[in-house]
């Protein structure tokens, strides 16, 4: 496409919203590299939105929709089959190691997936909502996640996980979330990645911290290192 | 017309030329770090944001592009030279996904070799260089100079939000057209507001203005007109649910 059918679109505007197809995206972000005038149309529909978020940051608290469960249900852990295995106890501890590693093969593969940059589908169709946290804000204001209807999972990655902490999610009152509740996986290049059912954000606030085991001569502790709320948009 | 337009589009991008004699002059060892971000630095800048890389690390990435290219260029050339763009556009794409991955490691992620603090004006965004009250005041102007409350909502919807265009329209009634129609006002008003406070992105050429009105008249219907106070407008024949003119400045 050339400049002009891109500014005759209104592509920039477009991109900006992230309403540009996936081919058309690319296209005009290669444009865009070496087109003044389109980062300049980029850069301003950027800074509206950013400016509309700022000022609106709880637009429509009354239109809070709730957000379809997860599907995650696979960490509960599958009644027994049938009654001759719960008799048995050295087959049903066999059974219980089997499952547990198709469960977690299981779950690896779906964070796998959900991570994976060739399964856009799950980040157009707006099912995963990506946060990344900033290191310099931690434990400050919460950040807000935009939930459209149909976000199921939100990802958060927070940067500077310290060696030998363990990342847990509280609720406002400090009371920790239930571990089946969400996932929590250190990255190699030193942040956690947490991951949870969008719902669970959904209008409150998950406060996310880091918390150090006791040592010799240390009381354990912990550490704020962020927070997270969902706002439903239709 | 439409040659002035290709002409008058082509003068703001870096020839192909150039990009082939930047590369050739780092290959050569010559320092245009600064030549380099100057170009590319606000278009990477939004590939990241895009992907929705958090600022502070898409600084990171940002020095991780350069540096992967200076080193790249200086190791082994670029297939390509005129293609210095597409090169780093690649790459910085590629770092995204590595960034959402966690694949970067602690040692790439600090990319110290680039010291980014001396960056010239051009090579920051607007965002970059505008006070946060400055741009609560511009948002302000914009609403308050908005024709109609549709006009708003749209804005809303769509960059808030994300609700996508179609079910907008849907909802509003609105045409394509229409919905286009709301986005070059908005655009324009603030396009307006942020260079009353000397913040304009660059200046407008007034020959792409024009070339742009027939743009815009080529794929819709209606006509080329000259406002009381001199301005090129549009006039948009639509289901006039929405003030129909346009003022091109």
């Amino acid at each position: 496409m050339s400049h002009l059918s891109f500014k005759a679109s209104q592509a920039a505007a477009q991109y900006v919203a992230h309403a540009l197809p996936d081919t058309e995206r690319e296209s005009f972000e290669l444009h865009m590299m070496n087109c003044s005038e389109c980062v300049d149309d980029v850069e301003t529909w950027r800074l509206l939105a950013v400016g509309l978020a700022a000022q609106e940051p709880t637009r429509r608290p009354g239109t809070l929709k709730s957000v379809r469960p997860s599907n995650t249900a696979a960490a509960v852990p599958a009644p027994a089959a049938n009654s001759r295995q719960a008799t048995r106890p050295g087959a049903r501890h066999r059974w219980q190691i089997a499952a547990s590693a198709l469960l977690a093969t299981s779950l690896g593969l779906c964070a796998g997936w959900f991570l994976h940059p060739s399964s856009p589908a799950s980040l157009e169709d707006g099912s995963l909502e990506l946060v990344s946290l900033a290191g310099t804000s931690r434990g400050a204001d919460c950040s807000v996640v935009r939930l459209a209807n149909d976000a199921r999972i939100v990802a958060a990655r927070i940067p500077g996980a310290s060696a030998g902490a363990v990342l847990v999610a509280t609720r406002l009152d400090g009371r920790p979330l239930e571990a089946r509740e969400y996932s929590v996986r250190t990255q190699p290049d030193g942040s956690w990645l947490v991951r949870l059912p969008a719902a669970r954000i959904l209008g409150q606030e998950v406060r996310l911290e880091a918390h150090y085991p006791a040592a010799p001569g240390e009381p354990a502790s912990s550490e704020p290192v962020g927070c997270l709320s969902g706002l439903a948009v239709p | 017309m439409t040659e002035t337009v290709v002409s008058t589009a082509a003068e703001q991008q870096p020839s192909k030329a150039e990009n082939a004699d930047l590369v050739l002059a780092i290959a050569e060892g010559t320092d245009l770090r600064g030549e380099l971000y100057s170009r590319y630095r606000r278009p990477l800048l939004q590939v990241f944001l895009q992907r929705r890389v958090h600022r502070d690390a898409a600084q990171d990435l940002l020095q991780l592009t350069f540096l992967h290219a200076i080193k790249k260029i200086r190791a082994d050339g670029l297939d390509d030279p005129s293609n210095l763009g597409g090169y780093l556009y690649r790459t910085a794409t590629r770092l995204a996904t590595a960034y959402w991955r966690g694949e970067l490691g602690a040692r790439e992620g600090e990319a110290s070799d680039f010291d980014l603090d001396d960056l010239r004006d051009e090579a920051l965004s607007i965002e970059e260089r505008i006070d946060h009250q400055i741009l609560s005041k511009c948002i302000r102007d914009l609403m308050k100079h908005l024709s109609g409350a549709r006009d708003r909502e749209v804005l809303l919807r769509f960059y808030l939000n994300e609700e996508p265009k179609s079910d907008i329209c849907a909802e509003l009634e609105l045409t394509e057209l229409q919905f286009n129609q709301v986005l070059w006002r908005a655009r324009q008003r603030f396009g307006e507001i942020l260079r009353r406070h000397g913040l304009n992105s660059s200046a407008r050429c007034p020959m792409l203005v024009v070339a742009l009105a027939f743009a815009l008249l080529a794929t819709t219907e209606g006509k080329l007109l000259i406002t009381d106070d001199g301005d090129l407008g549009v006039e948009l024949h639509s289901a006039l649910a929405f003030e129909n003119t346009d003022t091109l400045k």
